[in-house]
C-alpha cells in the first residue's frame, strides 16, 4: 500500500493549448523522501498544486494515503487531502508570530492538543526561543523551518516542499539541506521535494524524479517523469527499484 | 549643538581637500535630477509657502486698500470673536458630527466594495463594474446636489412624487428638515465617491501575495478565516494611512458638498465652518476673520493628525511617519 499514487496524470492550465504535464505516472513508499528535478517551466512547481489540490487535473488519478483525492470526476479539497505544503517563499503569515503561524491549521483541535503540538513542532525544529517573533524578524533559514513546522503540524500523509532553498544564498544553503534532511527523517514523514539544483536532490533525497520537458524532446514524453532512479542512501535502496518499475511501466 | 556644527564644519572642510569639493562633485554628476527638481519646488513656494505668509492677515485688521503690511494688527481678537460667537458651538458640532459620520460610514465604504469586487471572476464583468461606479466621481458636488434634489425635493421629487402617488400622503420634506440633512450630506457623498475610493483598496488586494491563500486553505481556513487571516491584514497598512489622512481633515468637510444643501430650514444642523467662511469671508467681506477661522481648523486637523499617527504607531507600529 503507496501512501502516494499518480497515474497518468495530465494538466493544462485553462486556455493553454499545450499541456503541462501529460501522463505523468509514480509512486512514493512510506517515509520515503523523493525529489523532482527538472529545468524551469517543465511543471514541476504544477505537479505540486496538482497533488495539493490547489489545481485539478484534467485526467488521471491522485491516491494519497489510500484515498482517492482526484480523479475525473472528483477533486477533495486541500484541506481534506492530509498535505503539508512549503511555498517557494515560505508564504508565513506576516502579522503572525511564529507560534501562531505555526498552529495556524490546528485550529480545529482542542486546546489542549493544540498547545502539545505546538510544543513539539518548535522543539523539532528548534523555534522554542523564537516562538514571539514575527516572521520579518526571522533569517531566511529560520523563516524556512517556521514554514516547515507549520506544515508539519496537522500530521499530513505527505509534505510538499517547493524549491525550499531557492530564496537563500549558497553559503546558507549547505548547512541547511543538511539540516532539512536530518529534520524530515526525524520526522518520518513522506515527503516530494523540487529543486532545479540536482546537487539538493542528491543531498537531501532517497530518489529523483526527473520531470523533462525540454524543448528538443519528443513531445509526449519528454512530460513524464523519465528515468533517474537514483540511490543516494543506503536506505533507500529497496524504493528504488521499485521506482524503477514504476517509471518503466509509466512509459 | 555646538559641538555637533563645529564636528560637521571639520567633516565637511576635511571633505574639501579633495581638488573640487566631493559636494559640489556630486552636485554636477547630477545636474538633472535638480534641474527635474526645480518645477516641484517652484511649484511648493508659489501654491503652499506664500500663502501661507498671508495667514498673518488672522492677527491684522486686513483692510483691501491698504494691503497686508501696512493693515493693523489686532492680536486675538479675531480668534476672541469666533471662541464667544454665538454660534461657534453649533457649527463645531456639526463639523464634528458629519466628520464623524463620514469617518464611520463613509470611509468603510470603498473597503467594503473593493471586497465585493475582488470576488467578481469574470474580467468583462468586473471592468463594467468598475467604470460605472467610477463615474460619479466626475461630477462636480453642484451637480450630485441637483440630482438629489430632483429625487427628494418636495415638487418635482421623483421619490417623493411616487410616495405621494402611491400612499396618498403629503409629500416627507426631507430637503428642509434639519434632522435629515446629515443623512443626505453624507449618503450623496458616498454615492459619488466610494467607487473612486475603490481604486487603492484594489490596488492592495491585488498586492497580496496569492500563496498565502494557497497557505490558508491547505490549512484548512474557510473563506471567513482567509479574510480574516489573509485579506484583512494586508489591507491594513492601505486602511491606516487613509484613515489618519481622513483624521487629519476632520476640520474640513468641503465646501461645495455641503453648501448646495444649506437653506434657512437645516442650516441649524448643516452649517459648518467651511460653510459659515464663505458667507462671512468672501460675502461678508470679513477676511481676517475667516481667516483666523481657516487657520483654527488647520491647528485643530494638525494636532488631530499628530496624535492619531502616535497612536496608531503605539497600537500597530504603522504611522504616516
Ligand atoms: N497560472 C498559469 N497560467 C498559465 N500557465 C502557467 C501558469 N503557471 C504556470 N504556467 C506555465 O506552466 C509551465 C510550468 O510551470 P511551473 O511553474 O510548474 O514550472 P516549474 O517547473 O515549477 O518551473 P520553475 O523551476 O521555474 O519554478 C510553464 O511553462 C508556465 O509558463
Ligand atoms: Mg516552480
Amino acid at each position: 500500500m503507496n501512501p502516494v499514487t499518480v497515474q497518468n496524470l495530465s494538466y493544462r492550465y485553462p486556455g493553454q493549448s499545450a499541456p503541462v504535464l501529460e501522463k505523468v505516472s509514480f509512486t512514493l513508499d512510506e517515509g520515503e523522501i523523493a525529489g523532482i528535478t527538472g529545468p524551469s517551466g517543465s511543471g514541476k512547481s504544477t505537479l505540486l498544486r496538482l497533488l495539493a489540490g490547489l489545481e485539478e487535473p484534467e485526467c488521471g488519478v491522485i491516491r494519497i494515503g489510500g484515498q482517492i483525492v482526484a480523479d475525473e470526476r472528483r477533486s477533495v479539497p486541500p484541506e481534506r487531502r492530509g498535505v503539508g505544503m512549503v511555498f517557494q517563499d515560505y508564504a508565513l503569515f506576516p502579522h503572525l508570530r511564529v507560534a501562531d503561524n505555526i498552529a495556524f491549521g490546528l485550529h480545529r483541535r482542542p486546546r489542549r492538543e493544540r498547545r502539545d503540538r505546538l510544543a513539539q513542532m518548535l522543539e523539532l525544529t528548534q523555534m522554542t526561543a523564537l516562538a514571539g517573533r514575527y516572521p520579518h524578524e526571522l533569517s531566511g533559514g529560520q523563516q524556512q523551518r517556521v514554514a516547515l513546522a507549520r506544515a508539519l503540524a496537522p500530521a499530513p500523509a505527505l509534505l510538499l516542499l517547493d524549491e525550499p532553498f531557492s530564496s537563500l544564498d549558497a553559503e546558507l544553503k549547505g548547512g541547511l539541506r543538511e539540516e532539512l534532511g536530518r529534520l524530515l527523517r526525524q520526522a518520518r514523514i513522506t515527503c516530494l521535494l523540487v529543486s532545479h539544483d540536482r546537487s539538493d536532490v542528491r543531498a537531501i533525497c532517497g530518489r529523483e524524479l526527473a520531470l523533462g520537458g525540454s524543448a528538443g524532446d519528443d513531445d509526449a514524453a519528454a512530460r513524464r517523469i523519465v528515468d533517474s532512479v537514483r540511490v543516494c542512501r543506503g536506505k533507500a535502496g529497496d524504493a528504488s527499484q521499485q521506482a524503477g518499475r514504476i517509471a518503466e511501466s509509466s512509459q | 549643538m555646538h559641538a555637533t556644527k563645529a564636528a560637521a564644519a571639520t567633516a565637511s572642510r576635511s571633505r574639501q581637500r579633495s581638488p573640487g569639493s566631493a559636494g559640489w562633485q556630486y552636485f554636477v554628476r547630477h545636474h538633472p535630477f535638480y534641474v527635474m527638481l526645480v518645477p516641484g519646488i517652484v511649484y511648493f513656494l508659489v501654491m503652499k509657502y506664500m500663502p501661507l505668509l498671508g495667514t498673518v492677515i488672522a492677527f491684522k485688521d486686513y483692510n483691501i486698500f491698504k494691503g497686508i503690511l501696512a493693515s493693523e494688527w489686532v492680536g486675538l481678537q479675531w480668534f476672541h470673536q469666533l471662541f464667544t460667537y454665538p454660534k461657534f458651538l453649533r457649527l463645531l458640532e456639526n463639523t464634528l458630527l458629519i466628520s464623524l459620520y463620514q469617518i464611520v460610514f463613509a470611509f468603510p465604504a470603498p473597503i467594503v466594495l473593493a471586497l465585493l469586487m475582488n470576488e467578481l471572476r469574470m474580467m468583462t464583468v468586473k471592468r463594467i463594474v468598475q467604470t460605472l461606479v467610477y463615474l460619479p466621481h466626475f461630477l462636480s458636488w453642484t451637480i450630485v446636489a441637483g440630482l438629489v434634489y430632483m429625487l427628494l425635493s418636495t415638487q418635482t421629487g421623483l421619490l417623493n412624487g411616487l410616495y405621494v402617488s402611491w400612499t396618498g400622503n403629503a409629500p416627507i420634506e426631507l430637503l428642509q428638515s434639519a434632522d435629515s440633512i446629515r443623512t443626505i450630506i453624507v449618503s450623496s457623498g458616498i454615492w459619488k465617491e466610494v467607487g473612486w475610493g475603490t481604486i487603492i483598496f484594489l490596488a492592495a488586494l491585488t498586492g497580496i501575495d496569492p500563496s498565502l491563500y494557497e497557505a490558508a486553505r491547505i490549512d484548512g481556513a474557510g473563506r471567513w478565516r482567509q479574510f480574516l487571516s489573509v485579506t484583512l491584514p494586508g489591507l491594513l497598512p492601505a486602511i491606516m494611512v487613509l484613515l489618519l489622512l481622513k483624521l487629519g481633515n476632520v476640520m474640513d468637510l468641503g465646501f461645495e458638498q455641503i453648501y448646495p444643501f444649506i437653506n434657512p430650514l437645516n442650516a441649524e444642523k448643516g452649517d459648518v465652518f467651511d460653510t459659515y467662511t464663505y458667507v462671512a469671508g468672501i460675502k461678508g467681506g470679513q477676511y481676517s476673520f475667516t481667516t483666523a477661522v481657516g487657520l483654527f481648523k488647520s491647528v485643530v486637523g494638525f494636532l488631530v493628525l499628530v496624535l492619531a499617527n502616535k497612536a496608531s504607531k503605539a497600537a500597530t507600529g504603522e504611522g504616516l511617519y
